[in-house]
């Protein structure tokens, strides 16, 4: 797990990095109305839609990169939306486009 | 300044199929303002590649470099040892930038990975729209400073067409009529009676009319 300050401040490139090495990739963000840098999680979220449309060009599965949105102080949903992640990740089965170890 | 965007992937993609080690040469002017080749989009388009490469199983090396400018020889000849350790170059830039490199660096090959669009502007972060058409010829003092050529969807130099309609264009809502914004142009600044002076048809030798174009500053050669 990757802290950053915001949402905001990750790059589209750190999202393909982490996609080279891994099997996929999950953002948390504050809730839209609620960033204290004004827009910084839609900035996060366009990001990732400009992601979701290079991997689909490259045909790998666009639902390898997931955001969500909570309050920090929100556990069970942190934990509820990793674990479905984890889930769907497992159901899609390794990535194709990862670098071999 | 020269506006582009990256090609689609699977083009890019199939121009170096038989490629197993590359170089993507980025710039870092005007590609790199419009977000089409500078530094980042070099890394974004490198990892894609790797990725699009690993799920055929055709792993491939790549190399990233983005030079200044793409466009004058001083600064492709940093990238000289790079472009001689790979097989292919990946240009990032302009058309301009392909073609120094094509030049300089004869016996490499190199494709394009950007589409070099149009010379403009950005109205806004993310939003770029064109201004001028490079026709060698500037008629702007004309016009109130704004350009019929590109911004008139017909390139009309006599006022505007008949499907001009509520300051839109007919071939696109979305866009101005040019011919609207020079009228309201001149007459904010209350020179509405230049539009009366009889002007001769216009010179396109300047422009591509005129084959390809040349500048020889006899005072600037070294």
């Amino acid at each position: 797990m990757i802290k950053v300050p915001c949402s905001g401040k990750i790059e589209s490139i750190h999202i393909m990095r982490a996609l080279e090495e891994g099997d996929g990739v999950v953002i948390y963000a504050c809730h839209k109305e609620a960033c204290q840098f004004l827009r910084g999680n839609l900035r996060a979220e366009a990001r990732l839609a400009y992601i979701k449309n290079i991997l689909k060009e490259i045909s790998i599965e666009e639902e390898r990169v997931q955001m969500y949105y909570l309050s920090p102080s929100n556990g069970v949903k942190f934990t509820r939306t990793l674990s479905t992640f984890y889930e769907d990740l497992k159901s899609l089965g390794p990535n194709a486009g990862r670098a071999e170890e | 300044m020269i506006v582009g965007e990256r090609k689609p992937m699977q083009e890019i993609l199939d121009m170096i199929a038989d490629h197993k080690k590359i170089f993507i040469a980025g710039c870092g002017t005007c590609v790199a303002v419009c977000m089409a080749g500078g530094d980042k989009e070099v890394s974004i388009l490198s990892s894609a590649i790797k990725m699009a490469r690993n799920k055929e199983n055709k792993p491939i090396e790549i190399l990233e470099q983005t030079p200044l400018r793409q466009c004058e020889w001083e600064f492709v000849d940093e990238l000289k040892d790079k472009i001689e350790a790979c097989e292919a170059v990946l240009s990032m830039a302009c058309g301009i930038g392909v073609q120094t490199l094509v030049e300089r660096f004869p016996k490499v090959i190199v494709y394009p990975a950007v589409n070099t669009t149009f010379l403009g502007l950005p109205e806004e972060q993310g939003v770029w729209s064109e201004r001028c058409g490079a026709c060698g010829n500037c008629v702007l003092d004309k016009t109130g400073g704004i350009c019929p050529i590109v911004r008139c969807s017909k390139s009309l130099l006599n006022g505007p067409c008949g499907g001009s309609q509520d300051g839109k264009c007919e071939v696109d809502p979305e866009v101005d009529c040019a011919w609207q914004l020079i009228y309201d142009r001149l007459k904010t600044l209350g020179k509405l009676d230049d539009l009366t002076e009889i002007l001769p048809p216009k010179d396109w030798s300047t422009g591509r009319d005129g084959g390809p174009r040349k500048i020889v500053r006899e005072d600037m050669k070294l």
